[in-house]
């Protein structure tokens, strides 16, 4: 009876989600950014890698409420056009007058409302969330077009301290979003909610006999994800002070995606904010990379795709492995290649 | 000399490392009804599979009114007229009663189908069978009762002479099984003939001409019914004048205090069931696959609703509390221990840990948890469930059957649990972990443990429980001392009406 003992560290760090997810992403990314920094000395430079981080800080907030949903099994379409109808109204509201911080708090409310709703139907009425909030990315967008009667608002106020501020040199949504990936890897890791979310999406049926409260955790994870998803949206306006209505309809395929990438699965009971966070980064990478060595723009969908289809066919394979030979991940049975060749052969 | 409708000569059949049937030889004569019974793990289902084609056998010959059958499959024994009624349903439950009937074989008329023609098809098998069921009705709205009746329209819509039902009375409550029975003897008065298993002897002796008693995946008797006894049956099921084999015991907990009551609970399929249980004892709820053991079991953990009547939990100040929601219960102490495991309690993909403290991280209330605070009690919970791991890093998913419940039994003893309520608490665990799980059980209840199984397992619940409630279809029929119920002791109450 040796349950006493944990795994040796080493086994661990390399049989751990965290390792086996992140480590290929964030070499990836170093190999990425050296090559390109080799044809190109600029792209190391901090004002390139802050402009790479200020340009997904936007998808990233919404990215981190999509990781949420997808540890706790859940989906959301609709946060694309939430953000944009966050910008719009967002701006709309600071032209009729009123303060920055009075616009801000009446979106966030409004956005936290619509995840609840989701929240309710989907947990109450067991709905599946995918189609739920197809028919709400409609809804949104049409909502958003007729308050801005189709054309971009230009905010009368600039929303400084949302958008264009800099604190110690860099600007506030990527402070923000460093905030928020900060904050979500807490709540999930050290957290009773965090870790009621991760066993919700494991298995709901199983966490609910046990008594946790998976519809109530189904519900928060809905209304914190339409939240940040405003903000999200609010963010994106302030930056260019104009509430677009069409702006970022790719943004929740992508931060599916980036979720994805940082080692979700849609089947729920895995993703981490930190794993998002080098998704979301490797996805900005990869396409700074391509501006950099002039590749054409066309090309940029093609490799975003290739980019998700590798990562996910890494992960299935190496989900295989690990139930026909037991919990080895790819990178350690690379590793011990030599070692676990001469075991098998002696059996 | 007529010709049999069926006749399974020497039947054989392993499945790695059971002998699953040795030389089964059964006759089914034209317009009769015959009747297999045996325990679970009798070979009943297996030699059904292998009359119908689903299964082959590996030796012994297979005789369809005369025609000798080489290669048997589903289509091959259909097409001889053997049709078979699974426990599984296979029906398309979107479709009307008429395409469900005549699914295969709609008529059709310049290649289009023919409804006016199939729904007179329909009507009059319907009618044939004097069922009377809406042809028009997607199947989906149907109860299981009628369900049944469809199928076994469809069967003799395909000129059927010999229908093969797997327990048909399973999932049927004693007033529906009088439809089914009229059916059954409309059939055999058509000459078709009918092979069925059944739980049930009181049934058998209904409705069967013959049976046949299997045991160990042989026939240890065969005959007219007239021959046997509900008695003679139930002693030639278990091959032996079951005895006690109860250990002495005492029990530790207060019995004048229950701990848990459960008061007149009704729902679609319970009726009336009152019960309660007591600190340090341990009451088993048992009867057949239908009895409503399983429901009971969730329902009694909050985790089903239920149409009327209460559930209570008594703190330790003897204060009584109702319990409505599952959550609910487990703030009460009360933890549930579901028979499908795999599916509907555990984190499969998750390591023992995570699993362990699943109950801790329910039933708390700090919102903080650190990943070493879950490692600590997880190490600490682990050996006093007996859990046998390499480490409490171990994928739940790679552990034996009988681990995986001391899993799900630890997790509860993190709580404290005061009351527990197993759903058969052995299912899928090998014989020698099944001892190991009574210990456990025992060794919970002298902690003052109020404890709850609902098993459909006679042998089971004879061996480990203070006292037996016997179930049939939702209602209770009696109740005997644990040191009492043999297993032909339990048969005979759950028989009698």
């Amino acid at each position: 009876m040796n349950v006493d003992n944990r795994s040796p560290l080493k086994q661990r760090i390399l049989r751990s989600d965290g390792v086996r997810f992140m480590a290929p992403l964030i070499v990836a990314i170093i190999a990425i950014s050296l090559y390109t920094n080799g044809e190109n000395g600029n792209f190391l430079g901090s004002d390139n890698l802050k402009n790479i981080l200020l340009q997904v800080s936007v998808l990233g907030i919404i990215a981190i409420g999509q990781t949420l949903l997808i540890a706790a099994g859940q989906l959301d379409l609709s946060v694309a056009t939430l953000a944009a109808l966050a910008g719009v109204i967002g701006a709309t509201r600071i032209n009729d007058g009123g303060s920055e911080l009075w616009a801000v708090l009446l979106v966030l409310v409004i956005c936290a409302l619509f995840g609840l709703l989701w929240g309710i139907l989907v947990a109450g009425l067991k709905i599946p969330p995918f189609i739920l909030t197809l028919g709400g990315t409609s809804l949104f967008a049409s909502i958003a077009l007729r308050i801005s009667k189709s054309s971009p608002v230009p905010a009368r106020e600039r929303f400084e301290w949302l958008g264009r501020a800099k604190v110690f040199g860099v600007q506030t949504p990527i402070w923000y979003f460093l905030i928020v990936v900060v904050v979500a890897a807490f709540v999930m890791r050290y957290t009773r909610f965090g870790r009621h979310v991760y066993a919700t999406g494991s298995n709901e049926e199983a966490s609910y006999l046990t008594g946790i409260p998976t519809a109530r955790t189904k519900v928060l994870c809905f209304v914190i994800s339409s939240t940040l998803a405003g903000f999200a949206g609010l963010v994106a306006m302030a930056r260019i002070s104009t509430g677009d209505p069409r702006n970022g309809s790719q943004l929740a395929l992508q931060a599916i995606a980036a979720v994805v990438l940082g080692g979700g699965t849609l089947a729920g009971g895995r993703g981490s904010p930190i794993g998002t966070f080098i998704g979301v980064v490797l996805l900005a990478v990869v396409q700074s990379a391509l501006t950099f060595n002039n590749v054409q723009t066309f090309w940029n969908d093609a490799v975003f795709g290739l980019v998700l289809i590798f990562a996910v066919v890494v992960t299935a394979i190496g989900d295989l492995r690990r139930r026909r030979f037991g919990a080895r991940p790819i990178l350690a049975s690379l590793i011990r290649r030599s070692e676990s060749v001469r075991v098998s052969s002696e059996k | 000399m007529t010709i049999n409708t069926l006749e399974l000569r020497d039947i054989s059949k392993s499945f790695p490392g059971v002998q699953a049937l040795s030389n089964v030889s059964l006759i089914v004569r034209p317009g009769t009804v015959h009747a297999i019974c045996g325990e679970n793990g009798a070979g009943k289902s297996t030699l059904i599979k292998i009359a119908t084609g689903a299964q082959s056998a590996d030796s012994g010959l297979i005789q369809i009114c005369g025609d000798l059958i080489d290669h048997p499959s589903r289509r091959t024994v259909q097409n001889l007229g053997v049709r078979a009624i699974f426990q599984e349903r296979q029906i398309a439950p979107d479709l009307s009663v008429t395409e469900n009937v005549l699914l295969d074989r709609l008529p059709k008329r310049f290649g289009r189908v023919d409804w006016k023609n199939a729904k007179v098809q329909a009507r009059q098998r319907m009618d044939a069978l004097e069922i009377s069921l809406d042809i028009d009705t997607p199947v989906r709205n149907l109860s299981v009762a009628q369900l049944q009746m469809m199928e076994i329209a469809r069967a003799v819509s395909l000129e059927a002479r010999l229908i093969v039902m797997d327990e048909p009375t399973a999932s049927l409550s004693r007033h529906e099984l009088e439809p089914l029975f009229r059916v059954i003897n409309k059939l055999r008065d058509g000459g078709v003939s009918v092979l069925f298993i059944s739980h049930h002897l009181d049934e058998v002796f209904e409705i069967a001409d013959e049976i046949t008693v299997m045991r160990d995946g042989v026939v240890v008797s065969q005959g007219e019914i007239s021959k046997f006894t509900p008695a003679s049956i139930a002693e030639l099921m278990f091959g032996r004048k079951v005895s006690s084999s109860q250990a002495d015991r005492t029990i530790q907990g207060d019995l004048s205090q229950p701990r848990l009551v459960i008061d007149k609970i009704c729902s679609s399929r319970l009726t009336n069931v009152s019960l309660s249980v007591s600190a340090g004892e341990i009451v088993s709820v048992t009867g057949g696959i239908g009895a409503g053991v399983s429901e009971l079991a969730r329902m009694a953990a909050g985790g089903l609703l239920k149409k009327s009547g209460e559930i209570f939990v008594y703190d330790d100040s003897h204060q009584a509390h109702a319990i409505s929601s599952r959550r609910q219960a487990l703030n009460m102490g009360v933890a549930y221990l579901p028979a499908d495991r795999k599916r509907k309690g555990l984190l499969l993909e998750r390591v023992l840990s995570d699993n362990i403290v699943l109950g801790q991280q329910a039933a708390g209330t700090h919102p903080i948890l650190t990943p070493r605070k879950v490692i600590e009690s997880a190490r600490a919970i682990a050996p006093s469930a007996n859990i046998k791991a390499a480490s409490v890093d171990v994928v739940v998913g790679t552990l034996s059957g009988g681990n995986q419940q001391k899993v799900m039994i630890g997790r509860w003893m993190g709580v404290n649990a005061r009351i527990m309520i197993f759903d058969e608490p052995t299912a899928g665990i090998d014989i020698a972990s099944k001892f190991e799980i009574y210990s456990e059980l025992r060794r919970l209840a002298d902690s003052g443990v109020a404890i709850l199984i609902c098993s459909t397992d006679f042998q089971e619940v004879g061996q480990v429980s203070d006292r037996v409630i016997v179930m049939r279809s939702g209602n209770i029929v009696g109740e005997i001392e644990g040191s009492r119920a043999t297993e032909g002791r339990l048969l005979e109450m759950e028989m009698s009406k």
